[in-house]
């Protein structure tokens, strides 16, 4: 356990700010350096049927890439990029997938080389940024950064848009652009910026050269580092958004990243190819990528994804819905590349406390303490997940330890503990009033709806009460709520990289996903605390302390479980990652295809 | 004849207006539209209403219903369908590339159909009652009654597993463009769904040739010293083929546009799943024109079958 | 003598009795024994639907747990874990699905529901599509012109679109469902009694009766309605069928109501883990397999005995 001593402690400096260039330095040379081959991701997480390890894993071990010998080649994945949920737009589309596509066009100012470990490396900007003082933030551009210019390589015509941005250089101006067109307040599209939240922290920003920029945030903010980083942070140009603040179109989708947009064939495929003008990370005579490009295939069907990557049609896979399969493919072959990654995503219960009876914490504790966690985790993925705390378990710096949290009524495995839970729930569940339920079921995904009459069954029964249920699509959700119909919700949610983003918005005053009405002034400073607060082991224990008061005051929302996906690859895929959400594409700028492996003949 | 003919097309458009009113009707008394879908969560001090309003503004709901019917219906006149509310691109456009298709899946199931009906139909209607009639009419029902995407199912898995081959879903090729891959694509869905379609119209043409075989004309045949080919073939099996033909519009509707789950198991590129997500995603446009032209194709094919009637059977004449 | 003869005679002469109804099943059976099948997978499934809560052996929605076999005591695995996706055992004779229930109860009650809904849908369609279809044959001209236009624009909607469309704008609810079921086989009902009244009706006994001046409504019920019975029969049995897939291909893409258990819906959980324990799945086919088929023997078989033409020889 000295290692896992020596990583937090490292890490921990890392973060605190003014050793921040130096670890970033430290981090990028580590990057470049020639590796001793063979060691792309071996993560095997718990065994696959205990539900969490007896201790948690230690903190990984950063990537090491080997380096590259062949160049060439298209990888096949399958994934969700090619359903267009709802809109093209990189700042005001809310769907994981898409903005995976966009992290491979587009680029942005700070990147996350390693989400778990929480590294954050420089992207578009030269060095981390300098931090004369805590509302400073000093950005140095890279020089020579070009907006692509696909009609070369594709051998189209250009389009107008490529007219008029292609080849040109990045410059200070289109950052400042594109963070202030998340805050803009008088922009008719300002309700659907999906992280202007991020931006609402900025107090000013000053262009001071071509490629220098100051950004002055209004109060300490802690996870600014961060948002700089996020999923929809990319730097875009001014010239591609159109009169009403749309940038929706296909052919709008210039950016400046590794791969360029090739073609989109909505829920077919989309394909990407490689930016020959790519300014590489600071590492231009690499000349990444080092594929041709790739291609994202709509399959979500374990049968199909099963076929296609057995008969080498993908190079890559992951389960649907069945591990099963997964498992005994790596038995089959002991060559395949095996990660077990954790997803951010997880399913959860939101309450609206502005109504009674939800408005009751006995009621709300009631609920929490029946829900059987364990059972969703069968149910929905053979076992393959963890159950969730206010703050996703992927994040292992930021999340309640598992040994902790499965101390927490609600949380207990054993059948005396579970017995105990379930009894105090029927005794709230009665001081609260035995009001009739009814919940609100997400119908995406399937597995929630087909959970729906397991979950009546399992409030009836250990509660006594009369449970009514619905199953309604997002969009009928969104507009109930409006309405104020929608009290009792049981859905699934996107994944956050950051402390902040799993509780600020949800549980503040002011935070914009807080839709339940909560109000709480001592939670409100302890969010505000935890903001402000730059020293790791500090806002770690902030963010444990907030956790902690969630769990046992606050009960707006329930969180159950989240997955775990078992990834498969061809051994030919080399510097293959896995990450635990979406928005990470441009770690296939490293890929390459071994072309010497055995079994790379086979591929069709 | 020629009046009929001219009279049963205008009365076609007709009825694919009313049809398009209805949907177009349809999908906007419904509650949960697209706007409010692209809207989702919003910043404090911005509601709802807000952000779906600006949405349904770009996208042209906000005008008054006649207002917005139309602009349709001119848009129709000059072959423009609208634009998709969630690709941007043209409906006619996204229709084109992916009714092919659909209409080769469905051709290529009812042809299958038909050289597994046919000649089954026959030979058990002429041996009724025997063993071989038995076998024929459980086989035939077997697979009537087996939902298609079961066997597709089990077919794509075993293949993948023990013959370690697949259909070729990553890259899908039109016909044209190379035939041979696009068999490959075809052949699983295409069976899949073929053998329960053949099963129904085996069935069909086994009662009618039943009910034929003992008019008096065929008795005229047999006893005229025909073989028993000539019987069939050129007597009796014209006459049974009438409701028949009937049974094979119908089946073609329900086979063009339920194909959405072989489709989408075998990735086929077609308009069943496109417009499953589209219903789902409130995508009007995209609902609108799939209706319209499937609704067409259907009507025309019926006017079609009902001239074929009159070709076969020489006493229905229509005036 | 005379009397003696006619004694003899009348001895020698026996009415043939009218056969006991056991002889008439027995008959059945040798002459149909496909038919014969049919109709018993129809009544058994029809017994299931009707005896469901008596026949079941537990809750349908009942979640069953078993010991851990990871279990170790001051470890964090639980002491019990769901007994999901098990294959065939004596406690559960079918196995159970992810969820943990048990796949016997789900089929039994699977029954009630999809025979109910297919029932209900046929009944709806073939009462309207036969009034139409014969009302519209008979009366040709103007009428039929105009009632054929209807049902075809009607029936210009694909099927599976018009059900997608219905459960997209309406709540999720079994007895909009059966309706909507019903509804799309209306004009395809209508369509084939139409083309069987449109030949019948130039037959030489409805001829004569329209000689002796029959009225259209008798003549409609009376003389052509029974040529039309076996095709009203494989209607029926074609469209129960179908709705019961239909139904199933719904539940498949979980755009059916949850409750009570549907085959569709256990084919579309089973198949997610079919690799690692098919009995779900195939439970779920087998028994709309099953269902389907019998409806269809039973069908063709009573389609048989009851065409007139058929029994003459």
């Amino acid at each position: 356990m000295d290692e896992s001593n020596y990583w937090q402690r490292f890490w921990r400096r890392r973060l605190s700010r003014r050793r921040v260039l130096r670890a970033a330095a430290l981090g990028g040379a580590g990057l470049a350096a020639a590796a001793v081959v063979g060691c792309a991701g071996e993560e095997k997480e718990a065994t696959p049927r205990a539900l969490l390890s007896p201790t948690v894993s230690p903190s990984p071990t950063p990537f090491v890439y080997e380096p590259a010998a062949y160049r060439g080649g298209t990888l096949h994945l399958p994934g969700y990029e090619a359903f267009v949920s709802d809109t093209l737009d990189p700042h005001q589309t809310e769907f994981g997938p898409v903005y995976s596509s966009h992290s491979a066009v587009f680029s942005k100012v700070l990147r996350y080389e390693d989400i778990e470990r929480g590294d954050i490396v420089p992207d578009l900007a030269e060095a981390m940024p300098e931090t004369p003082d805590p509302l400073t933030y000093i950005i140095r551009l890279r020089r020579g950064v070009r907006f692509h210019q696909p009609s070369a390589v594709l051998g189209r015509s250009a389009s107008a848009e490529e007219r008029a941005v292609g080849g040109r250089e990045l410059t200070a101006e289109d950052v400042k652009y594109s963070f202030e067109r998340q805050m803009n307040e008088d922009s008719p599209r300002r309700a659907l910026f999906r992280r202007a939240h991020h931006y609402q922290a900025i107090d000013s920003i000053e262009v001071v050269d071509s490629h220098t920029l100051k950004i002055r945030t209004k109060r300490p903010t802690a996870p600014f580092i961060h948002f700089l980083a996020d999923s929809n942070a990319f730097i875009v140009a001014k010239e591609l958004v159109d009169d009403s603040d749309q940038m929706n179109r296909q052919e709008a989708m210039l950016g400046t990243g590794p791969f360029m947009w090739d073609e989109l064939k909505p829920l077919r495929e989309s394909s990407f190819v490689r930016n020959p003008d790519w300014f590489g990370w600071g590492e231009p005579e690499l000349e990444r990528p080092y594929i041709d490009g790739y291609k994202s295939h709509f399959l979500f069907d374990d049968a199909s994804v099963e076929a296609a990557f057995r008969t080498k049609k993908l190079d890559v896979a992951f389960q649907v819905n069945n591990p099963q399969w997964v498992i005994k493919l790596r038995e089959e072959e002991p060559d395949l590349i095996s990660v077990d990654k954790g997803f951010a995503a997880w399913v959860k219960v939101a309450f609206s406390v502005d109504q009674p009876p939800y408005n009751d914490i006995r009621l709300r504790r009631a609920i929490h303490l029946a829900s059987d966690r364990q059972q969703m985790l069968e149910a929905f993925w053979q076992g393959y997940g963890k159950m969730q705390g206010p703050v996703g378990w992927v994040l292992k710096q930021w999340a309640l330890p598992q040994e902790e949290l499965l101390t927490k009524p609600g949380y207990r495995l054993s059948k005396e503990e579970r017995e105990q839970d379930e009894q105090e729930a029927r005794r709230l569940y009665e001081a609260a009033g035995s009001p009739d339920l009814k919940v609100i079921f997400a119908d995406l995904p399937p597995y929630i709806q087909q959970f729906a009459p397991q979950y009546k069954r399992q409030l009836e029964q250990v509660l006594g009460a009369k449970v009514d249920y619905d199953i309604w699509t997002y969009p009928q959700i969104s507009a109930g709520s409006a309405r104020g119909e929608v009290p009792f919700v049981f859905a699934y949610d996107n994944g956050w990289m950051d402390l902040d983003d799993w509780l600020y918005p949800y549980f503040h005053t002011d935070g914009p996903k807080n839709e339940s009405g909560l109000s709480d002034p001592t939670l409100d400073r302890m969010l505000e605390a935890q903001r402000e607060e730059f020293e790791f082991a500090e806002r770690q224990r902030l963010g444990y302390e907030i956790q902690r008061y969630l769990l046992d005051n606050v009960l707006v929302r329930l969180d159950f479980v989240a997955a775990t996906w078992l990834w498969v690859a061809w051994p030919y895929y080399r510097n293959f990652r896995t990450t635990p959400f979406f928005g990470n594409s441009f770690l296939m700028a490293n890929a390459w295809l071994d072309q010497s492996n055995r079994v790379w003949g086979s591929r069709p | 004849m020629q009046q009929y003919i001219v009279r049963r097309a205008l009365l076609n458009v007709l009825v694919i207006f009313m049809v398009i009113t209805m949907v177009f009707l349809a999908l906007r008394v419904t509650p949960g539209d697209f706007a409010v879908r692209q809207a989702g969560s919003q910043l404090p001090g911005h509601s709802a209403e807000e952000a779906t309003e600006i949405v349904r503004h770009d996208l042209g709901l906000d005008k008054p219903m006649p207002k917005q019917y139309w602009e349709f219906v001119s848009g129709l006149f000059r072959g423009d369908l609208g634009d998709s509310f969630v690709s941007k691109q043209p409906v006619m456009q996204e229709l084109k590339e992916r009714l092919a298709p659909s209409i080769e899946l469905a051709i290529l199931q009812i042809v299958i159909a038909i050289m597994v009906a046919v000649p089954i139909g026959i030979i058990s209607a002429i041996r009724q009652d025997t063993w071989l009639d038995y076998i024929l009419r459980l086989f035939a029902i077997f697979w009537l009654a087996v939902p298609s995407f079961f066997v597709g199912v089990l077919l794509l898995y075993s293949l993948a597993r023990w013959a370690h081959w697949s259909p070729p879903i990553t890259n899908y090729k039109g016909f044209f463009d190379d035939p041979l891959l696009n068999m490959q694509a075809m052949v699983l869905p295409a069976v899949a769904g073929g053998l329960a379609t053949g099963a129904i119209i085996m069935r069909f043409l086994r009662s009618q040739m039943l009910e034929v075989l003992r008019q008096d004309y065929v008795r005229t045949a047999w006893s005229k010293g025909l073989g028993e080919r000539a019987v069939i073939l050129r007597h009796a099996l014209k006459n049974a083929l009438i409701p028949v033909l009937t049974v094979i519009s119908l089946l073609l509707a329900i086979v063009a546009s339920g194909n959405v789950v072989l489709e989408t198991l075998f990735q086929l590129p077609g308009i069943g799943f496109y417009v499953v997500n589209a219903i789902q995603q409130h995508d009007y446009p995209v609902v609108q024109g799939v209706v319209l032209v499937v609704a067409a194709g259907l009507v025309f094919v019926n006017l079609l079958v009902d001239m074929t009637y009159a070709w076969l059977d020489p006493r229905i004449r229509y005036g | 003598m005379l009397a003696g003869q006619e004694r003899a005679a009348a001895e020698e002469f026996v009415l043939p009795r009218r056969p006991g109804w056991l002889a008439l099943v027995g008959r059945f059976v040798r002459r149909k024994p496909l038919g014969a099948f049919g109709l018993a997978v129809v009544l058994v499934m029809a017994a299931a639907a009707a005896g469901a809560p008596w026949l079941c052996r537990y809750d349908a929605e009942e979640a069953f747990r078993v010991a851990n076999p990871a279990y170790l005591p001051g470890s964090v695995e639980p002491e019990e874990r769901l007994d999901s996706r098990s294959g065939p055992s004596w406690e559960h004779w079918f196995g159970t699905d992810q969820f943990g229930r048990d796949n016997y109860s789900r089929v039994v009650w699977g029954a009630r529901r999809s025979l109910g809904v297919g029932l209900g849908a046929l009944l709806f369609a073939i009462i309207f599509g036969t009034t139409i279809g014969i009302v519209s044959a008979y009366f040709r001209g103007w009428l039929d012109m105009v009632v054929q236009r209807i049902m075809d624009s009607i029936q210009a909607f694909p099927p599976m679109l018009v059900l997608l469309l219905l459960v997209s704008l309406t709540e999720r609810n079994l007895i909009t469902l059966t309706m909507g079921l019903g509804f799309v086989v209306i004009t395809g009902a209508q369509r084939i009694v139409r083309s069987a009244v449109l030949s019948a009706r130039e037959d030489p006994h409805v001829e004569a009766a329209r000689a002796i001046g029959c009225s259209p409504f008798r003549l409609m019920a009376v003389h052509i309605l029974p040529n039309v019975a076996a095709p009203i029969i494989v209607i029926f049995s074609i469209g129960i069928a179908s709705v019961i897939l239909a139904e199933a291909a719904l539940a498949f893409l979980n755009l059916a109501p949850i409750e009570p258990p549907s085959w569709g819906m256990m084919l579309d959980e089973g198949r997610r883990y079919m690799t690692s324990q098919p009995s779900t799945m195939l439970v779920g086919g087998a028994a709309i397999t099953l269902t389907v088929m019998g409806f269809n023997l039973a069908g063709d078989a009573l389609r048989d005995i009851l065409d007139p033409r058929i029994r003459l020889t």
